[in-house]
């Protein structure tokens, strides 16, 4: 089912203007904070600037700020998409979701990639290897989450729309249920209140008994239906039994 | 003027994803 609700929401081209824009931006910043951290990760995996400190290991030219500034632009990016998301509705509003597996795997590459090919070094570089291991099981496992046979799938239909039906269905079943019930009941009031009235225009003594048994055994055959061992039309069919052979 | 339809709005965000590494990587290249 293909449900496009943007423009019942009002959305329209400048919004989606803004959604591309916050995209766009969010790109160029992850982009940005990945490539700085290889510059960073090349001279050892940690810099510093300014301060009254001797520094050993100095950041490569821009890349501080650049890193800062993409930091801030991209989380300003992020929130532009996701408000513009809201408004243009399923599924664009769930895309930002993307961002948190896109930063945390690509800088895990980055990290992993370090740690097993380190500059200007052999072996394999343990300070990198367990952050890269760490941030690639924080990316990866919102995305395992969503994947078919994960667990959100295993919660939920794959046809919602075919569970409402049925769901819809079964609750039409039970009022039909409920009415023929309370048809019924009313018959048997009717009918008994029909036999009274009958009864205490005539022969008041030998109908009063013969009321009573109706009344007695429509009881029990109520009773009898109520917990089941009979089904409607099995009742149905005893009760009008029973009515005719008292009207006899 | 509406939303585009999904398969417009498919292609628009995935231009826009690769033209924000493209742009990420002159802006860093340009800048360090």
């Amino acid at each position: 089912v293909d449900l496009d609700l943007g423009n019942d929401r009002g959305a329209n081209v400048v919004d989606v203007a803004l959604y591309l824009v916050g995209i766009l931006g969010l790109a160029a910043s992850l982009t940005i904070i990945w490539l700085s951290m290889r510059a960073v990760l090349d001279i050892g995996g940690y810099c510093a600037e300014g301060g009254p400190y001797e520094i050993a290991h100095h950041c490569p030219d821009g890349v501080g700020l650049l890193l800062t500034l993409s930091i801030f632009a991209g989380l300003g990016c992020a929130g532009l998409m996701a408000w513009k998301g809201a408004v243009l509705g399923a599924p664009y509003d769930g895309l930002i979701g993307l961002a948190w597996p896109a930063l945390f795997i690509s800088l895990g590459f980055n990290f992993l990639q370090f740690a097993f090919f380190p500059s200007g070094e052999t072996g394999i570089e343990i300070g990198f290897l367990i952050p890269g291991i760490l941030f690639v099981i924080m990316g990866a496992a919102p995305l395992v989450a969503f994947l078919p046979g994960g667990r959100r799938s295993k919660a939920t239909s794959d046809t919602p729309l075919l569970d409402m039906a049925a769901a819809t269905e079964q609750r039409n079943e039970h009022r039909q249920i409920q009415e023929q019930r309370s048809h019924l009941l009313s018959d048997m009031l009717q009918e008994a209140e029909h036999r009274s009235s009958e009864q205490t225009t005539s022969e008041p003594t030998s109908l009063d008994a013969e009321n009573a048994d109706l009344v007695g055994e429509l009881e029990r055959l109520s009773a009898l239906y109520r917990a089941g061992s009979l089904n409607f039309d099995e009742f149905q069919r005893a009760k009008q039994a029973l009515i005719d052979k008292a009207n006899k | 003027m509406g939303v585009p339809s999904r398969s417009v709005m498919t292609v628009l965000i995935l231009a826009a994803a690769l033209l924000g590494v493209a742009a990420g990587y002159w802006i860093f290249v340009a800048l360090t």
